[in-house]
């Protein structure tokens, strides 16, 4: 992850610096024929002005006295007691340079003697490193990185003046309006009603609305039908199964492994529920937040059910999830890798920050000194997550007794009870001794009528045995013995450096380390900064994504990166408005964000372009109108399915087939395991073998966090549009469908269009569309003239399914 | 250093789309009925898509590659690392410190169960069971020194197809075509044919976040026979085809006169085109598959005619047919057989014996068709294996210190580069990291690994990550 050279500064200096004095055949020649050209090509690319790495410079015999994390490089006089010596030798088999070949003997002879003569450098500049402490004030962090935008504190911004002031429906509207005015730009019209209620029951639920929905919307002519249409949505559970998947995304979920051993992860799918019923339940964000990273950390309260408790345990698996290395043999790399992968996941998905490039080294361009990232990865090296360090390491499971376990587990005793004593009564019956070894025998040659009975009872008892009852097993995090990590210099913990205690990001907190006063993870503490209604980023991030979820683009246009990076907010004042009402009014209430958005005239504008808007903003960064959107690969699957009336709207559960660890293999093969009718977000995720039907419509690589997919558009596309079985099934399944209908073949037209389309055909469509139908209409009614015509309407279907139109949210 | 071909000029695409406004049923139905149709049409619009041919750095001679890939790491000191001394101390300890990391405990040195002969003017050692390869070694750039950073099949994979054995990474066949297009627009750009799905399975050629056209299209998979592989979705030419044309019309239709409404629907022009690319697809990938018309002397190289070597030659064959088409990277695998923990010898005759002599037919018919020249033909697997034993009679992982072969494209030829220790356990010489080796990949193609980059997530990312040098020493 590290960019630990710089690619340029060896010829830059070499340029610079070679001018040597000619004439003195001395000690300052040496340094110039000899030594000066070693450093330039064989040290500089990594320890010069640009990068440091390990905190050392070699480009000025200053820089070299005051050395770097392992302390001086350069002792004059003394070359065997100069850890540059040692690096070059190899004198510690994790201290060697360079990296690449080792320098030859002779070279190395040079540098012990230059150093043995006293190390001269003449005219050396006095360059040291230059840490991200800024040396004017002693301060860790320099004052540009303290002032960049996205850590300065929520505040609620003004309205903005608007000429316009009567398009404005609510406060998104004056910030929208106000950049458009400043370009000369007008808003784009309303949309009409049956574009917004297709495009509110895609954004909401991922569904398309039936034509009862749309004349139901239609024909409510009071001024609130759109809020009641945007409260019906949110209140229904399919906004759960939309909104879930989308966070999802940002959870890298998966139902296996993926990486070098795909194994699979049976129980994952409760973690998938959760969220699900947290959407669906609106659980307030900064919740939601906490008991992802440390719900097992808040325990069972006073009569709260242990089911409550489970959910917070479950909730953790979002830790749990990530892909591991689970065969690597080095158990400590192993572990530490795991914790890599939580704390980059949980910085980028909350707070938008990428520490992991803090792992080998301060961070290039963000204020997270490596020493910060160390005592952050102390939070997660102190919690379970892999049972064991082993090859192929199991993931870490809880398994409860919930509520009514003990009574089932008692009536299963007792079920079992009754049919070990008819077995004990048998042999007693029989005589049997008591010795076990002579007991097998005795039994294996019981004959006709007591071997039958004998075998009866057997088998009853097996099979009660079969029906234990199972505890409730849950893939999350534990607690384990807490420590504190060191800093590891280039990220390896073989050379270890300074110390941290944990605790969070002193571009935060302030720079006095604060540490943990806890004696567990850290976790819980963890959770609730990030979670806090003061942290200027986590309410930023989230109303971010739900903007880029909604929008196609987020107002930051990198979701996952809100650093230096990252790029910079198009509307920095709406941003800031909306993560501070989402915390101050809204109380972290996702639904009521949706709502809000969804009120605005912004969200109401139509998709359609007009040519001088394009001209000034073609990529519409100043949303002066809807952006059309494709949808994504789930809608696309689940819009097909409901339009053909095959959609299976059950909810929640498992549809994998493997059992727990399992060896995941071939799956992308074979699509028997996807031929169900549930919709998309139930399907199992297989990191390496991802349901083909999804990756064709870019549903983004599970083993990492992504919120910002891509929207493709690639020929597999269209062949999966032409030949699959789905699009086959179910243009057969509507062409049938439309059939039932006692209706002109006009009549029938325009119901496939509003179901597929929510609208009505042109004329120009009615006519291709009648056009392209045989003389089917003949009084005659055997099978192959019905076959005929299915054939027909089913054809006028894959053709309609194949638009561009069908798969974009207008 | 991120290239913007996405920036073209979608008034000429439409300027194309209006008019051939007669529709592309006519056009592309007169190809269909036509008996020889070229399988290879060149799209109209082709200059404006993102796999269009793009110029390379500087020039170069290779201009695709052909991955044979030995899924379970073949034994470099059995295969083409010889090491006399090896022989001559079989039984002995391993006199040097083993890696810090084993994949376990491993005994005493052991000999290679298989003689060695020399070859070629070069006088190149190579195993016996390779007869076939061995008669080229002429032609060939052995890397004796490769090294890899981790010693799991899952991680040292990934590595070797992604730079990275940690991290989700675009492969290489993704880069590369990503860097210089695909000269023919009716295929995809990377092809993976019979690919195996475990030890990271289609991230080995996933690309990642590069853009979905840079993705390795799998052809089959390790479990189905190379005869019987097929793209996904696409249906081979059949009667219903004409029907399939006549929906596609109404559905073309219907997507065009949207357009006119707003003729400045970029994405709903790519659709369009989307749809008649796979069309034409799916005449062009089935008709390059086909190998019934080649001839039975070139069946014969490849050991198309036995059985034994009968499945990796249809995959060699198939290759060289989508070089000839113009396909950037084109990856064969040779499915999960040579992880010989145990019975090296047993495991290792019979694998070479599948693969050795269509390796050798391939070489061969590149050579005489003169697509060796710019061909950069890559040979090797995810790691070697140890010099000392496991279990008496079988070798573990070895990262280390292992051999991978290339040839034509600009490599230098009939030599030996770098070596590994007397006893071939450790790189030791002229050392090439698997990183070392993209980036001299690379610059055969005419890339320059270190400007070769794509922005994601505020970064800006390589093949080669900060890592690899160009190895000149590789190069003719």
């Amino acid at each position: 992850m590290s960019d630990r050279r710089c690619w340029f500064v060896c010829s830059v200096f070499l340029f610079l610096m070679a001018s040597p004095a000619m004439a003195q055949p001395t000690a300052e020649t040496f340094f110039e024929q000899h030594v000066r050209p070693l450093l330039s090509s064989r040290c500089w690319d990594c320890h010069a002005e640009d990068v440091a790495e390990s905190g050392l410079r070699m480009d000025s015999r200053q820089a070299l006295l005051v050395g770097g994390e392992r302390g001086p490089a350069l002792k004059p006089g003394d070359a065997q007691g100069s850890l540059l010596i040692l690096a070059v030798e190899h004198g510690e088999a994790d201290l060697q340079m360079p990296e690449g070949d080792k320098l030859s003997s002779e070279e190395i002879g040079m540098l012990k003697k230059w150093i043995d003569d006293g190390a001269i450098w003449p005219n050396s500049p006095d360059y040291v490193v230059a840490t991200s402490k800024d040396t004017a004030t002693g301060s860790l962090f320099t004052d540009e990185q303290k002032s960049f935008w996205a850590f300065q504190p929520l505040a609620l911004p003004p309205l903005p003046t608007v000429q316009n002031a009567q398009w404005a429906r609510n406060e998104i509207d004056y910030f929208v309006l106000a950049r458009l005015e400043a370009n000369r730009l007008s808003p784009a019209a309303p949309a009409d009603k049956r574009t917004l209620v297709r495009r509110a029951y895609f954004d909401l639920i991922g569904l398309p609305p039936s034509p009862q929905q749309i004349a139901e919307f239609l024909n409510d002519n009071s001024p609130d039908a759109w809020e009641t249409l945007i409260d019906n949505l949110l209140s229904s559970p399919a906004y759960g199964e939309r909104w879930g998947r989308h966070w999802l995304d940002v959870a890298r979920y998966a139902d296996s492994n993926g990486l070098d051993e795909n194994i699979a992860f049976e129980f994952i799918y409760k973690y998938r529920d959760w969220v699900i019923r947290a959407f669906n339940a609106d659980m307030p964000f900064n919740q939601f937040v906490v008991e992802q990273l440390a719900g097992d950390l808040i325990p069972q309260s006073e009569g709260e059910a242990i089911e409550a408790y489970v959910d917070r345990v479950i909730a953790t698996g979002f830790l749990s999830v990530g892909p591991k290395m689970v065969a690597d043999d080095d158990p400590i790399k192993k572990a530490l890798d795991v914790v890599d992968e939580q704390l980059n996941t949980t910085s980028q998905a909350f707070m938008g920050l990428t520490i992991g490039c803090a792992r080998c080294h301060d961070h290039k361009f963000d204020p997270i000194p490596q020493w910060d990232y160390y005592a952050m990865a102390g939070i997660f090296r102190s919690t379970k997550t892999l049972e064991h360090l082993g090859v192929v390491a199991p993931i870490a499971e809880h398994s409860f007794q919930l509520t009514g376990y003990q009574s089932q587990l008692a009536e299963w005793e007792a079920q079992r009870h009754l049919v070990q004593s008819e077995l004990d009564e048998f042999l007693s019956e029989m005589n049997v001794p008591e010795d076990e070894k002579k007991q097998s025998e005795f039994l294996q040659h019981l004959a006709g009528a007591a071997q039958e009975r004998y075998q009866a009872i057997k088998s009853r008892l097996e099979e009660v045995d079969a029906q234990k009852p199972p505890e409730f097993i849950v893939m999350a995090v534990k607690e384990q013995e807490p420590v504190d990590l060191p800093v590891m210099l280039r990220g390896n913990y073989l050379t270890p450096g300074e110390p941290t205690r944990r605790q969070f990001l002193r571009i935060f907190t302030g720079e006095q380390p604060t540490p943990l006063e806890t004696d567990q993870s850290g976790r819980l503490q963890l959770a609730r900064w990030i979670a806090d209604d003061t942290h200027p980023l986590t309410p930023r991030v989230i109303v971010n994504r739900i903007w880029r979820w909604r929008f196609g683009r987020g107002i930051v246009g990198t979701p996952d990166n809100f650093g230096l990076l990252g790029e910079r907010p198009t509307h920095p004042q709406l941003l800031n408005w909306l993560a501070h009402a989402f915390v101050h009014q809204d109380a972290w209430s996702m639904k009521a964000m949706h709502k809000r958005m969804m009120m605005s005239a912004t969200y109401q504008m139509q998709s359609a372009a007009n040519s001088q808007a394009m001209e000034v903003d073609p990529e519409n960064r100043l949303w002066w109108r809807f952006p059309q959107r494709r949808m994504e690969a789930e809608v696309i699957r689940d819009n097909t399915l409901a339009v053909s009336g095959q959609l299976d709207r059950t909810m929640y559960g498992s549809l994998m087939t493997q059992k727990d660890k399992q060896y995941i293999t071939g799956t992308a093969s074979s699509v028997s395991q996807y031929d169900n009718t549930r919709r998309s977000v139930y399907q199992p995720i297989y990191r390496s073998a991802v349901y083909d039907l999804l990756t064709a419509f870019d549903f983004p690589d599970p083993a990492t966090l992504n919120g910002d997919r891509k929207e493709s558009i690639v020929a597999p596309q269209a062949l999966l549009m032409m030949n699959s079985k789905l699009i086959d099934q179910a243009s057969q399944k509507l062409a049938r469908r439309i059939l039932t209908e006692e209706a002109s073949t006009a009549e029938r037209i325009d119901l496939l269009y509003e179901i597929l389309f929510a609208r009505i055909p042109h004329d120009f469509e009615q006519q291709q569309v009648e056009a392209f139908l045989p003389e089917f209409a003949s009084a005659d009614s055997t099978d192959a003239k019905v076959d005929q015509q299915v054939a027909a309407w089913q054809s006028v279907c894959r053709a309609l399914m194949s638009t561009h139109e069908f798969i974009c949210i207008d | 250093m991120n290239r913007h071909w996405h920036a073209q000029t979608a008034s000429s695409r439409r300027e194309w789309l209006q008019q051939s406004s007669a529709g592309f049923g006519s056009l592309a139905l007169a190809g269909l009925l036509s008996a020889d149709s070229p399988a290879t049409t060149a799209s109209v619009s082709g200059e404006e898509s993102p796999l269009s041919v793009k110029s390379p750095h500087f020039s170069a001679q290779a201009k695709r590659v052909i991955f044979m890939f030995m899924h379970g790491g073949p034994s470099q000191v059995d295969t083409f690392d010889y090491k006399p001394e090896l022989q001559k101390r079989h039984g002995q300890e391993f006199p040097y410190a083993k890696p810090r990391i084993v994949s376990s405990e491993t005994g005493k040195l052991m000999a290679s169960p298989f003689r060695f002969r020399q070859f070629g003017q070069a006088g190149i050692h190579v195993s016996e069971i390779f007869p076939h390869t061995g008669q080229l070694v002429d032609d060939l750039c052995i890397v004796n020194s490769i090294h890899g950073s981790n010693s799991r099949h899952g991680s040292a994979l990934l590595e070797l197809h992604t730079g990275s054995d940690t991290f989700i990474r675009p492969s290489m066949g993704s880069w590369i075509t990503y860097g210089l297009g695909s000269e023919n627009q009716d295929l995809p750009g990377f092809l993976t044919i019979c690919p195996t799905l475990g030890h990271s399975g289609s991230n080995a050629w996933s690309s990642a976040f590069l853009p979905a056209h840079y993705a390795g299209t799998p052809i089959g998979f390790s479990s189905i026979k190379a005869e019987e592989a097929k793209i996904g979705y696409i249906r081979p030419p059949h009667d219903s085809q004409l029907r399939q044309r006549r929906e596609l019309d109404l559905m073309q239709t219907l997507n065009r006169h949207r357009l006119e409404d707003s003729p400045e629907d970029d994405r709903l022009a790519s659709r369009i085109e989307s749809f008649e690319l796979a069309f034409r697809m799916q005449t062009s990938v089935p008709a390059l598959q086909d190998i019934s018309q080649e001839t039975d002397a070139t069946l014969s190289m490849y050991g198309i005619d036995q059985d034994v070597t009968k499945n990796f030659g249809i995959q060699c064959l198939m290759a060289r047919r989508f070089a000839e088409a113009g396909v950037r990277f084109i990856q064969v695998t040779h499915s999960y057989k040579w992880d010989a923990h145990g019975d090296l010898a047993n495991n290792h005759r019979r694998n070479a014996l599948e693969v050795d002599k269509p390796m050798a037919g391939l070489l061969r018919d590149l050579k005489q068709r003169g697509l060796l020249d710019d061909t950069l033909v890559l040979w090797g697997g995810e790691f070697g294996r140890t010099a000392t034993s496991q279990g008496g009679n079988g070798r573990d992982h070895n990262n280390v210190g292992y051999t991978m072969f290339l040839a034509g494209g600009g490599v230098k030829q009939g030599i030996r580069f770098g070596a590994t220790d007397e006893f071939g356990y450790f790189a030791a010489e002229d050392k090439v990291h698997l990183h070392d080796l993209h980036a001299t990949m690379l610059h055969l193609l005419g890339l320059d690994h270190e400007r070769l980059t794509y922005r994601f997530a505020g970064r800006d990312f390589r093949l080669t990550d900060v890592k690899g040098n160009v190895i000149h020493g590789m190069l003719a």
